[in-house]
């Protein structure tokens, strides 16, 4: 038995979409503390 | 690949840059750290964003560049998935960065929890697992160094190996653990972007379903849903990473330096950010056949599928990419294994009287050595340590119930923690020899715990929390 295309799918694009979305929260993290003061 | 895609002008200009960055960068952030505390552990006030980038930077090896993607290629889609779950180390090991930093709030490193906990005996065996681990991963990071350099940008091996450890080594040497998570954070967001930048235009240039297509008309194996080595390879490699992080000091030396309470959700973070980058990196792999690339050598699937599909750009970016993940984690190890060398060795064991200036001192004297080391085993044998680094699976492996009694259980005792890692470590090795490399650390690691929790079971003693507060107990 084979994965199905659909689990192919979703398993890529929610790859992409996770990092992409990490890359935005580093950054926005970075930013928000950089302001505040507390990077470290 | 090099030859038609970078110029040598190019793949050095490249190399002399990315290294003079991160030096100048070092040494700019290193300029105010005066003492010891700052300079080991960034003065214990890491926040959000530097903890959990320098934590995910660092679990981004080369291994996760290159050896995902071939993974991806001979073990199909569960290859990706069992790659994806080294992440579940960073997660469990978010509510013990919790634990470690109430119970230790004055700690310096993994070998002090061990030494306070277990007493001398047990030390001894975790620091010989602890710094042969660390040395295997900074050497083979430094031969990978040196043959990625060599395949992507054909800059001579001992030629490459050479800049990246002395990088490395200079500016960890100069600005310590916040050279170390200040470059960490830049490294992440390198290696992301070009991960997420390669996957994008793969899926920009190709429909899913056809990649799909080619896959299960070429090499349906690696769509089978049950792939016995693959599903094996699941377990083996989640406890292969469990084990690599709740022992050793690259960890615990974040926990000491995130701010106090960050440091679960640091982790937690990190856990979440590092699970897709095998995935996206396999898939890169998996689109191999769809582009007609040749795979002439599996830990290469990466590099070529990049440069088939963007050209110079690709040979470019995969270039910046595999530098950074080596040197993230190559300057993490430094810190972290100088760190232990001279806070547990040479403070606890040789000169109890040490300052903290002398201390330091041993720790920047560690950090040269460390490299000297490795340059010296890197240069006379360029064979890939990959092998080696599975065979110190079962050693990691057998420290990860030990570690969990220790932090969790009153009654887990020195003997059954002494137990559980040699006879972890000597089963899982047997395993490694007559079984394979997929299973050792998996079998190393459960024996571990029939062995610790069984001694802990039956023991009568109760462990004082209290003791584990060093300042406390000192009166310091």
């Amino acid at each position: 038995m084979l994965f199905s295309v659909e689990f192919w799918q979703l398993l890529v694009v929610s790859a992409l979409v996770v990092t992409g979305a990490t890359i935005i929260t580093l950054l926005v993290l970075f930013i928000v503390e950089f302001k505040r003061g507390t990077l470290w | 690949m090099s030859n038609s895609y970078m110029t040598p002008t190019v793949a050095w200009s490249i190399l002399i840059g990315l290294s003079l960055l991160w030096v100048a960068i070092g040494i700019w952030l290193g300029r105010k750290t005066k003492d010891l505390e700052s300079y080991a552990l960034c003065g214990r006030n890491v926040g959000l964003a530097f903890g959990a980038a320098t934590a995910v930077a660092t679990w981004i090896t080369s291994n996760t560049t290159l050896l995902a993607p071939q993974f991806a290629i001979q073990l199909g889609i569960w290859g990706m998935i069992a790659y994806s779950s080294a992440s579940f180390g960073l997660f469990l090991f978010a509510p013990l960065a919790k634990r470690i930093q109430k119970l230790m709030p004055h700690g310096f490193t993994s070998g002090d929890f061990i030494r306070i906990r277990y007493g001398r005996a047990v030390w001894v065996l975790f620091m010989l697992i602890s710094v042969f681990y660390a040395l295997t991963w900074l050497i083979s990071m430094g031969m990978a160094g040196g043959l990625l350099l060599k395949a992507v940008a054909n800059i001579p091996y001992f030629t490459g190996m050479t800049i990246i450890l002395s990088t490395c080594v200079l500016y960890t040497l100069f600005g310590g653990m916040k050279a170390v998570i200040g470059t960490d954070f830049i490294q992440s967001l390198i290696i992301l972007i070009g991960v997420f930048a390669i996957g994008l235009v793969l899926i920009e240039r190709f429909e899913l379903e056809s990649i799909y297509q080619d896959i299960s008309e070429n090499k349906p194996a690696l769509l089978w849903v049950l792939l016995p080595a693959s599903v094996m390879a699941i377990f083996n490699n989640l406890m292969f990473g469990i084990g690599e992080i709740f022992h050793s000091n690259v960890w615990w030396s974040r926990a000491f330096a995130i701010r106090k309470g960050l440091g679960q959700w640091a982790y937690g973070l990190a856990g979440l950010f590092w699970i897709p980058v095998p995935i996206a990196a396999g898939f890169i792999a998996l689109s191999s056949g769809v582009l007609g690339v040749n795979v002439t050598s599996p830990d290469m699937v990466g590099p070529l599928v990049s440069v088939a599909m963007l050209g110079k750009a690709g040979a470019i970016l995969i270039f910046i990419i595999v530098f950074c993940s080596l040197a993230s984690s190559i300057d993490s190890l430094l810190a972290a294994t100088s760190d232990l060398i001279a806070n547990d060795i040479y403070r606890k064991s040789l000169k109890p009287a040490a300052t903290d200036v002398e201390v330091r001192k041993a720790m920047s004297i560690s950090i040269v050595l460390l490299g000297i080391i490795s340059w010296t085993i890197c240069s006379v044998n360029k064979s890939n340590l990959a092998e080696l680094l599975f065979f110190a699976g079962p050693l990691v492996g057998s420290t990860i119930w030990p570690i969990l009694a220790g932090l969790y259980w009153k009654r887990a005792t020195a003997r059954g923690a002494m137990i559980g890692m040699l006879s972890g470590s000597i089963v899982g090795l047997l395993a490694y020899f007559q079984i394979g490399w997929f299973v050792a650390s998996l079998i190393g690691t459960v024996m571990s715990m029939i062995a610790t929790v069984t001694v802990t079971a039956v023991s009568k003693t109760e462990f004082n929390w209290q003791r584990l507060n060093e300042s406390q107990v000192t009166g310091e």
